[in-house]
């Protein structure tokens, strides 16, 4: 067997999946006696075809019954989706366009862009719209882009208050996330009496809910949220634990 | 005829540490195809829940071959030989591994889960409506076979893939009662949480492969989602390109492109991770 041939053929997958004839498997094991490249590829496809499947077996076997698994469906048609997603996007880009025209004709007052002090100015946020001034002096920036983004870092008023002033719980300790900045996925770990699971919540700055499920800790967040800043509660049955934000870069 | 074949006689020569690895890589990757053409449950035998995996049965294999065993043969009758043992060892070992799943060893039956997990999911996905009694199912089904194990009844199996074939009966029939009483089992399963878990259901992996897990996992959340489901479809599901073509109404040549560019992309992605580490 050549060593091109098996590039082009695609023998090693083809000899992983089984799809070779009792003759083309033999003379490719014959080869492998002398490949090392194609040993090492072979080494490296079968680890990736193995995890491949104990990934997807995670997920067959972790599915909660509130969680709605559009990939793993494998009979669902998307094209609806596709439609819906696009008209959303459309009517999206429309309104925001014409948003942030109205705004800038008005010479309102557009959230800073700058994604560095975004998390130095959250506190202050709140204050703005009572604080001529300081509104004034962000003004100057209003036309850095990309203003989109800003908009997804204004602070809500409702979740600060919770953040700055309700601590209930005093024996909770939060291990992980540790800090308000993150740039990659989030971690939930805590020490709490002996609760290993508990309810978390996070909801946008916009008070959109984005995550509602039982977890038990340490939890990694397995959605991607795009960068923005949220707000995230720990609850028993009973209460709310704590509130906390978190900016995501 | 045999060049290569007779590279293999080099790892007689006991200085010559890397061709005696590669010959027992080779043995080990001969015995691998083997087994799952023919369904056996290589993971299945003493030597794995040692953690020495496959290399400890190529190596015992290796101490029974000669070099005429080798010397300016075809593959093909090497091959033959290599599995000729292998059946012999393999048997061996197995009725070792059922003994120690009657003396309840942890580790036998860890292993027995984590492979038969992989084994049954997708058999699952495609009968159970609801996937989120998935779990439960295959708990019910470990408790059953936990039972027999551990009761009196004289269980024998004559290889790993009568083993499985059991497996799967108690498997079928746990479907079967949970489609029949499924209101009645949603009530009780609620009722039953943690009460009656099977102890073993999560067998903890070495630091090397849940890091490759997760770096493979990472990779593939960043593959476009058609990606996704031709490598799950094919891979996980075992299904034909053919057939994904269809399904997803594709030409069969374009979802060999795109399945090619995800695991070149995926390949890439591991460029960083030590692959010596790997045991075969």
């Amino acid at each position: 067997m050549k060593h091109t041939n098996i590039d082009k053929e695609n023998i090693i997958e083809r000899y992983l999946m089984h799809d070779l004839s009792d003759a083309e498997e033999d003379a490719f094991e014959e080869h492998l006696i002398s490949c090392r490249i194609c040993r090492e590829k072979l080494k490296k496809t079968e680890v990736i075809i193995e995890n491949l499947k104990k990934s997807e077996t995670n997920k067959v076997f972790d599915t909660k019954p509130d969680k709605i698994d559009f990939i793993s469906s494998g009979k669902r048609n998307y094209s609806f989706l596709k439609i819906a997603a696009g008209i959303l996007l459309v009517i999206g880009s429309t309104g925001l366009y014409l948003l942030l025209h109205e705004r800038h004709n008005a010479g309102n007052e557009i959230p800073v862009a700058d994604n560095k002090n975004v998390a130095d100015s959250l506190p202050q946020k709140i204050d703005r719209q009572a604080d001529p001034e300081k509104s004034q002096e962000k003004k100057q920036n209003k036309d850095k882009s990309p203003v989109i983004l800003a908009e997804n870092f204004v602070p809500d008023a409702f979740y600060e208050n919770l953040v700055e002033n309700v601590y209930r719980s005093e024996s909770l300790h939060i291990l992980s996330p540790g800090n308000d900045t993150l740039s990659a996925e989030p971690v939930f770990d805590w020490k709490y009496a002996n609760e290993d699971s508990l309810k978390l919540i996070i909801v946008n700055n916009k008070k959109a809910r984005i995550f509602d499920m039982k977890i038990k800790k340490p939890y990694r967040l397995n959605i991607k949220l795009s960068p923005g800043l949220y707000y995230w509660q720990l609850q028993t049955e009973e209460e709310t634990l704590v509130t906390k934000r978190m900016v995501i870069k | 005829m045999s060049d290569s074949v007779n590279e293999l006689l080099k790892a007689f020569d006991k200085n010559n540490r890397h061709a005696f690895e590669d010959a027992v890589y080779i043995i080990s990757r001969i015995v691998k195809t083997w087994c799952s053409k023919n369904l056996l449950e290589l993971t299945w035998t003493t030597g794995y829940i040692k953690n020495q995996e496959n290399g400890y049965l190529a190596a015992m294999i290796w101490d029974n071959l000669t070099p005429e065993d080798i010397r300016d043969r075809s593959i093909h009758s090497v091959k033959s030989r290599i599995i000729e043992l292998a059946d012999e060892i393999i048997n061996n070992e197995f009725n070792l591994y059922i003994e120690l799943l009657k003396i309840n060893d942890v580790r036998a039956w860890n292993q027995l889960v984590s492979v038969f997990k992989i084994r049954c999911a997708s058999w699952l996905g495609d009968r159970v409506e609801k996937r989120e009694f998935i779990r439960q199912i295959f708990n019910d089904a470990l408790m059953v076979l936990h039972k027999d194990f551990s009761s009196e009844k004289k269980l024998q199996f004559s290889n790993s893939c009568a083993l499985k074939s059991y497996l799967f009966k108690i498997l079928e029939n746990k479907i079967k009662e949970h489609n029949r009483e499924n209101n009645r089992l949603q009530f009780e399963l609620h009722e039953r949480e943690d009460i009656e878990t099977f102890p073993y259901i999560d067998s903890s992996e070495d630091s090397v492969k849940a890091e490759q897990l997760s770096l493979i996992e990472n990779s593939i959340d960043q593959l476009e989602i058609e990606e996704q489901e031709i490598l799950r479809k094919h891979y996980f599901e075992g299904k034909k390109l053919k057939k994904i073509a269809e399904e997803l109404e594709l030409t069969e040549e374009n979802v060999r492109i795109k399945k090619h560019r995800a695991m070149k992309r995926i390949m890439k992605s591991l460029r960083g991770i030590e692959y010596e580490t790997y045991k075969y």
